[in-house]
């Protein structure tokens, strides 16, 4: 019976300190996402800018160069445009990000910078483009900051709690 | 290689290429466009706000939304600011930053060589077009290569081995680009009595050879060589320099420096093959830059297309010293 009660109680330290990682991962890959996120733009911006590569080229080649579920969104956004579904590019970006964002770890205000950029990629002159590439990436740079912050603020809170809870019900359990 | 006179090519080539860069309303409207119409659709003109119309043999018709052919304005279909923003997206691949220098100049290329003129509101830097915003009106024009149109004309070009430095008037729209890429065809292939000689094509609007990424699209010859969206005058320097052609073709002469060039090119015996827009040698006259080239009796063959039977019709051969005409008729 003490065997019983005893592993039913490590399964529950377990569990909840896996939940409380998770809670705490979250805070740490949203900043990982976000810095991602910023190296593509400035990848796109130099291909877009420097280059003058088509678009659908350029995403994928950008594409190329990252990871995780920034890298199947840009793919994602280029198999668009290149099957030429969709009649702007705004509506490609708007679908790939509806379809994508919620494996990302990103917050609502991350997904609305994102969105508000897919209406003018690709749209304008070089040097309007240039413009809006700065702009995202500054935005971007802001949010990671403040994704930083939250980081270091609950990443350990989350961890400690996950493991303390899990104690705390394992005692009052038992 | 010598082709046979294949005839007026018909068909709807055009369509997968151009119904691609179109968004799937405007798609589902062109493509049903009935077939014999669409065989010989020379123009589709899309304007915000305003009806589609289509110039086939011709004639224009007003396009309802599912392609239907209205004589009049009232059931057609009326083109939306949505539309015209998808087209042009979908038009530079969704890169308008790519196809910037090409906005500047009016007009933008598509796969398979075929042009699209744009109207819009200029914006100026300096005094110079920047690049042109508001863009409004599009004009899809329906280029077809006719292999065998220059059959009737290469003889008076060539005697014997010998290349003829020649000129080729005529307003917009009567074949210009379409003979001299078929010249270039012939010159490089070779027909009987003449074995191809290398021939070299600054194409600076894409129009002759139709390149895409660079292969041209069209049929210009086995000993052709192509400097796609190159500038007149760069170009056939860069031809002159590294590809020893024995002759040039380029379309449009206008410009004082075009004729710098043209010139350095008879320096270095190579023959000039070139069009430019005009209603006949007395029209051409008139206008300083080609007056001077006609005055430095340049070319020895002019040839004056125009449409009193039919589009593409040859009016007149001149020697280009004499200034006689060596036909007796127009030819078609």
């Amino acid at each position: 019976m003490a065997f019983i009660k005893i592993l039913s109680s490590l399964a529950i330290v377990a569990c909840c300190s896996f939940l409380g990682i998770q809670a705490a991962n979250a805070y740490v890959m949203r900043v990982k996402e976000l810095r991602m996120l910023r190296m593509a733009f400035a990848h796109l911006e130099s291909e877009v800018i420097n280059y003058a590569t088509f678009l659908p080229e350029a995403v994928e080649k950008v594409a190329s160069l990252l990871q995780g579920g920034i890298r199947e969104f840009f793919y994602d956004f280029g198999r668009r445009l290149q099957k030429r579904s969709g009649d702007t590019a705004a509506e490609a970006w708007e679908k790939a990000l509806n379809s994508w964002g919620k494996h990302l770890h990103i917050t609502a205000e991350d997904f609305q910078i994102l969105l508000t950029f897919g209406k003018v990629v690709g749209v304008g002159d070089r040097e309007s483009q240039r413009r809006y590439f700065q702009i995202i990436q500054s935005q971007l740079r802001n949010q990671e900051q403040k994704a930083e912050e939250a980081c270091l603020k609950y990443r350990n809170m989350y961890r400690n709690l996950g493991v303390l809870s899990g104690l705390a019900l394992a005692i009052i359990l038992l | 290689m010598y082709m046979e006179y294949s005839g007026w090519p018909s068909g709807i080539a055009w369509k997968r290429v151009i119904l691609d860069a179109l968004p799937e309303n405007i798609q589902r409207i062109i493509d049903g466009i009935p077939r014999d119409i669409a065989e010989s659709l020379e123009e589709i003109r899309i304007r915000e706000g305003r009806p589609m119309i289509i110039h086939s043999r011709g004639k224009s018709y007003y396009l309802g939304a599912n392609g239907e052919l209205f004589p009049s304005p009232e059931k057609a279909y009326c083109v939306t600011h949505r539309d015209v923003q998808s087209i042009l997206q979908r038009m530079s691949n969704y890169s308008i930053y790519a196809v910037e220098e090409e906005l500047r100049n009016g007009y933008i290329t598509l796969r398979g060589g075929y042009r699209v003129g744009l109207a819009g509101k200029a914006v100026l830097e300096g005094g110079k077009i920047r690049t042109l915003k508001y863009i409004s009106s599009f004009n899809i024009r329906i280029s077809r290569e006719i292999i065998g149109v220059a059959d009737k004309v290469i003889r008076y070009i060539v005697s014997g081995a010998q290349v003829r430095h020649t000129l080729v008037l005529s307003p917009p729209q009567m074949g210009k680009t379409t003979l001299i890429r078929d010249i270039a065809r012939l010159l490089s292939d070779g027909f009987p009595g003449f074995k191809g000689v290398k021939v070299g094509i600054v194409d600076e609007r894409s129009e002759i050879a139709g390149c895409f990424q660079g292969v041209p699209q069209n049929n210009v010859g086995l000993q052709t060589d192509v400097l796609d969206a190159c500038p007149k005058v760069e170009g056939i320097m860069m031809l002159i320099r590294s590809m020893s052609p024995a002759v040039i073709i380029t379309d449009e002469i206008g410009r004082a420096e075009d004729v710098e060039a043209i010139e350095e090119a008879l320096n270095a015996g190579i023959k000039i093959i070139t069009t430019a827009h005009s209603s006949d040698i007395e029209d051409a006259r008139r206008r300083p830059i080609l007056s001077k080239v006609l005055d430095k009796k340049i070319f020895e063959r002019i040839i004056v297309l125009g449409k009193s039977m039919g589009v593409g019709t040859v009016e007149k051969i001149y020697d280009g010293h004499t200034l006689n005409n060596l036909l007796d008729r127009p030819v078609r």
